[in-house]
């Protein structure tokens, strides 16, 4: 089921009233069945598979905290393999399988390895990874092992945050169940203010932009630089709309019931480092290799050269993670050379910025660095979105090219003509790219904008959210077109 | 508690309605809104017990077949993008109700055997259209939004258009024929695209079906004593170069064999050099003029023979 649907539309004011209508100690229960609900939606048999998890990594969290010694260890590792082993089997195998055939057909002979028709089961890298962070954390002793089947299992399927997260932690979310929350009537307008910005950021500007990055990205070798980089950059935006709308709607349906679920974006193209940038994209993805992978291997409490190779390490496990194919590993290796060369460069950088004198200038210097971050962004987006790494190549080859092209009307009608955008189509994109940095910008500020609007006369209030809901019916792309961190 | 459940009920219905409003209002005009559907349904039910002549097909019969110059009372029941599975169902459906038809002319393009609307095609929204005028449900057809909602059918995107452009008219006279005056550039490139476009929609699992929609017309019609003709209709030079041969080879195949099974006529104008360029509209379609000249030709060459004495 999309946020993005009429189903939702349906589904979501049914579940929260009658959320609110039953009494505390069933609620839990109403939760779970609509989570269950929510995900046979998408393919009813695949409840079997995260039955299979929550079972396993039920018992092992009861178990492991019950235990003593090198057990405990054991209890975990059969936890993490069963997970990962379910998470590898259907996301990795084919992609494995595809590297075996290609080694064994350059050594002359075959791969007698079928290949199998696996449908992705929606959402499984999130919600395994948001399985396997309670069993660590019961390891560790910071999470106690939860008793209640049916509680434990809501934190893995609550539906809001099911299929693209936030992944949430065990110690933030589990107490929250047991938490009675009652209707308060600024929580639920704040939440559902939330999930209409989520909803204008995907149907409005995501989907829009994806029309013209899908034209350019399915379609590369007919484009020259200029459509490149419009490409490029309208998937940047793209793929921040489409995934931090899902994030805002998740977080704003979880808040109109009472739950806080974890901040996931904070204008992540406002950083002005690529380390920065991390921190405020996909935090909840970027915490959880921060906390479980870096740390395990060391983080930065290592030698220099060791440390370096952590942070390459679970990039490149984080592009493996969005995806089975080389390009997402490219993308993820390009983000760890940005920080590693970022460290490594660090004092000559400052070192120009002092004698340019640009130092005395921190507006401007500021400007740069987020330019050149966006910039480096971008350009690793080419391999995330990419078809093929041939593509991506392409793509990366020719971004200098035809620029002389466009320096003429003439052109530039020309260049919007191959990418099947009309002047209407362009100025409402770009309108609406420039409300999402207005809305940034204002609720970065310290009463935030929800706060703000919240406090405006009821008028003017209903003004904007009919603005926004009329934007969304009138220049929303309803093509069912699925959000982008799904097929992860 | 209490007070704010009932603070946001209160506010929650006085925010929706203007938007319940303006939906419903948006239904009411969009239902309003005149379509090739809705106009031929209307023209063909007030004309019904006089129609002697039938025409079906896809947008070549519907823009090609003007049934002012058959010599007989004709309607064209052809549309653009109509496919054999809504000829087959409009047939079944209308028939009965013409105490007075002779005969049939099922229009057979070179993509009509393997073509189908099916929804998921770049020209699947007619088979909302189909189902909201015409009452015919494609079997495969997705109930989604688009079945019960014109605003979601039209788009909201078009509609907000409609609103301050004025809605799209329909240029169609009462016989059901459609003029259609100027489209692409009749030129070898302009019509190799089109060919390999009609080529892409070819689906070699669409054939079984589509014949036995054909069939299923061909039977029916028989068994009424009602005349049946399959026709070709003229193409330019430009398209018909770069049809597939062999394409084009099995479908008369399959249409031979099919007249000899059914006693349907079989005429293939495909290639008529008595049609200039002046008779086209574009590379596959003709306009006015051209659509007059085979009408006549159709009245005189062709009608005679197919339709039933009186």
């Amino acid at each position: 089921m999309l946020f993005n649907s009429f189903h939702f539309l349906i589904f979501f004011p049914v579940v929260t009233i009658l959320y609110f209508v039953l009494p505390h100690r069933f609620r839990w229960f109403l939760l779970l069945l609509a989570s269950v609900y929510f995900y046979m939606a998408f393919v009813p048999v695949y409840i079997l598979i995260l039955a299979f998890t929550i079972v396993i990594d039920y018992i092992a969290g009861i178990y492991i905290e019950k235990s003593q010694g090198k057990k405990r260890k054991v209890l975990l590792v059969i936890s993490l393999i069963s997970n990962i082993g379910v998470l590898a089997f259907f996301k990795y195998f084919n992609f494995i399988n595809l590297n075996i055939t290609e080694v064994l057909h350059a050594l002359g002979t075959s791969n007698p390895i079928p290949f199998l028709s696996i449908l992705l089961p929606i959402g499984l890298s999130f919600h395994t990874f948001q399985a396997m962070s309670y069993t660590i954390e019961v390891y560790r002793g910071k999470q106690p092992a939860e008793r209640n089947f049916g509680i434990y299992a809501l934190y893995v399927m609550f539906y809001p945050q099911l299929v693209a997260g936030p992944i949430e932690r065990p110690q933030n979310l589990i107490h929250q169940f047991y938490e009675e929350h009652s209707f308060d009537y600024e929580r639920v307008a704040s939440g559902l203010r939330l999930m209409l910005w989520g909803l204008f950021k995907k149907a409005v500007i995501a989907d829009r932009l994806a029309a013209v990055a899908d034209k350019v990205f399915n379609n590369t070798h007919q484009f020259a630089g200029p459509g490149l980089v419009i490409g490029i950059v309208f998937f940047a935006f793209q793929i921040f709309c489409d995934f931090s709308g899902y994030s805002d709607m998740a977080i704003g349906a979880a808040r109109v019931m009472g739950f806080r679920l974890m901040k996931n974006f904070d204008r992540p193209y406002s950083a002005k480092s690529i380390s920065e940038l991390w921190s405020r994209w996909h935090i909840s993805l970027s915490t959880w290799f921060r906390d479980y992978l870096y740390i395990s291997l060391g983080g930065s409490r290592v030698s220099i050269p060791r440390w370096y190779f952590n942070l390459f390490f679970v990039f490149l496990v984080s592009g493996l993670w969005h995806g089975a194919n080389w390009t997402f590993v490219l993308w993820g290796a390009l983000h760890g050379f940005y920080l590693v060369f970022g460290l490594l460069t660090k004092d000559i950088r400052a070192y120009f910025t002092r004698i340019s004198g640009l130092f005395k200038l921190p507006g401007l210097q500021n400007a740069l660095r987020i330019l050149i971050v966006f910039s480096l962004t971008s350009f690793a987006w080419i391999f995330f979105r990419a078809n093929s790494f041939a593509d991506a190549m392409y793509v990366v080859s020719h971004l200098f090219a035809g620029w002389g092209s466009v320096v003429s009307v003439s052109g530039i009608s020309n260049l919007l003509a191959s990418l099947n955008v009309n002047r209407e189509a362009l100025i409402i994109a770009f309108l609406s790219v420039l409300i999402l940095e207005v809305v940034q910008y204002l609720n970065a500020k310290k009463d935030g904008l929800s706060a703000r609007i919240a406090a405006l006369p009821i008028g003017l209030r209903w003004g904007l959210y009919y603005c926004a809901i009329l934007a969304i019916l009138f220049f929303g792309v309803f093509e069912s077109r699925q959000f982008i961190y799904f097929q992860f | 508690m209490h007070q704010d459940i009932k603070k946001i009920i209160v506010r929650g219905l006085l925010f929706l309605l203007p938007l319940i409003v303006l939906l419903v209002s948006l239904e009411v005009y969009l239902r309003q809104i005149p379509t090739s559907y809705s106009v031929k349904r209307v023209y063909l039910e007030q004309q019904e017990n006089n129609v002697q002549v039938l025409a079906l097909g896809s947008s070549h019969a519907y823009f090609g077949i003007n049934p002012s110059y058959f010599g007989l009372v004709g309607f064209n029941l052809a549309d653009v993008g109509q496919t054999l599975f809504y000829d087959k169902e409009l047939a079944l459906k209308y028939i009965d109700a013409m105490p007075k038809l002779k005969c049939v002319l099922i229009e057979s393009s070179y993509f009509s055997f393997g073509y189908d609307l099916n929804g998921k095609t770049p020209e699947g929204w007619r088979d909302y259209f189909y189902y909201h005028y015409w009452g015919i449900k494609q079997p495969n057809l997705t109930m989604d939004s688009r079945a019960w909602s014109y605003t979601m059918l039209y788009t909201p995107r078009a509609v907000l258009g409609y609103l301050f452009r004025g809605a799209p008219t329909v240029s169609m006279e009462r016989t059901g024929w459609s003029p259609f005056e100027h489209g692409d550039a009749i030129s070898d490139e302009a019509g190799r695209i089109r060919v390999a476009n009609h080529d892409a929609s070819i689906r070699p699992e669409n054939y079984e079906r589509n014949i036995s929609y054909l069939k299923t017309i061909l039977s029916a019609l028989k068994e009424r004593g009602i005349g049946s003709v399959i026709v070709s209709e003229p193409t330019y030079k430009t398209y018909y170069q770069f049809l597939n041969t062999q394409t084009e080879k099995r479908d008369d195949e399959i249409l031979s064999n099919l007249c000899k099974d059914y006693g349907c006529g079989r005429y293939n104008f495909t290639r008529d050099q008595r049609f200039t360029i002046r008779d086209f509209a574009d590379n596959d379609h003709l306009n006015p003029d051209g659509a007059k000249k085979f009408s006549a030709i159709l009245g005189a060459e062709v009608l005679p023979r197919a339709c039933k004495a009186d």
